[in-house]
């Protein structure tokens, strides 16, 4: 399980670790499920993580805009697990956890107290239909 | 170096392509195929090879990715949801 907190903009913020070789850099992200992919990583981080170009893909903004970002994978530790991910680059300074990357987890929000947990849950892959 | 200079040498290692070379020619290939793949493949995901026009259909992105690289391990790609105009949305803008 994964315990993180709610910042003072009342964003849900969890750790997460980059993989570079052997090193691993602990960050926070942000909790975004607006954002259906696994890793928006900010480039302040690219250092950090050991990367490859794989695809580029077509996004929709809250707009409906459309633009087309570079997708990158990289080995991260989410919930003390090391796995390969997809990510996007952004200029912005917030790394964003995405909905890919939780859809095998129970996400809750204690608004009140601040507290965000992220639990692993029985469900399998093959059970989730839509992804956006 | 710059952190966009960085991110364009990890591009040339798969592809010679700019991302708006791969956007269009990947959309070009789409349209090709887009018949036979929305009647069957509608809401799944495909890679395509822009170069080769090789393409790969998996239930998700990352089962598309597997079987393409499994075939072309050195290329790079250009995803599309089949049937939609975005693969994915980020809506934090």
């Amino acid at each position: 399980m994964i315990e993180g907190y709610v910042n003072e903009v009342l964003e849900p913020v969890v750790e997460i670790g980059l993989k570079r070789g052997d090193v691993v850099t602990r960050i926070s992200a942000v909790v975004d499920t607006g954002f259906s992919g696994c890793l928006c990583l900010a480039e302040q981080w690219i250092d950090q993580l050991g990367m490859t170009f794989e695809f580029a893909e077509p996004y929709e903004l809250a707009n409906g805009e459309v633009i087309v970002k570079d997708v990158f994978q990289g080995n991260i530790v989410f919930d003390e697990r090391e796995q390969e991910v997809d990510l996007i680059l952004t200029a912005s300074p917030d790394t964003l956890v995405g909905a890919s990357l939780l859809k095998d987890y129970r996400l809750s929000i204690d608004y009140p107290k601040c507290i965000v947990r992220i639990e692993r849950t029985s469900r399998g892959e093959g059970e989730h239909k839509a992804q956006i | 170096m710059t952190v966009q200079e960085r991110l364009e040498r990890l591009k040339r290692e798969k592809t010679p392509h700019s991302t708006k070379e791969l956007d269009r020619l990947g959309w070009t290939r789409y349209e090709e195929i887009r018949g036979e793949l929305e009647a069957q493949h509608h809401g799944d995901y495909v890679m395509i090879e822009v170069d080769s026009g090789g393409y790969f259909v998996g239930k998700t992105p990352q089962e598309a990715l597997r079987r393409a690289r499994a075939v072309q391990p050195d290329k790079a790609f250009y995803l599309i949801r089949i049937g939609y105009k975005a693969a994915h949305k980020l809506k934090r803008t």
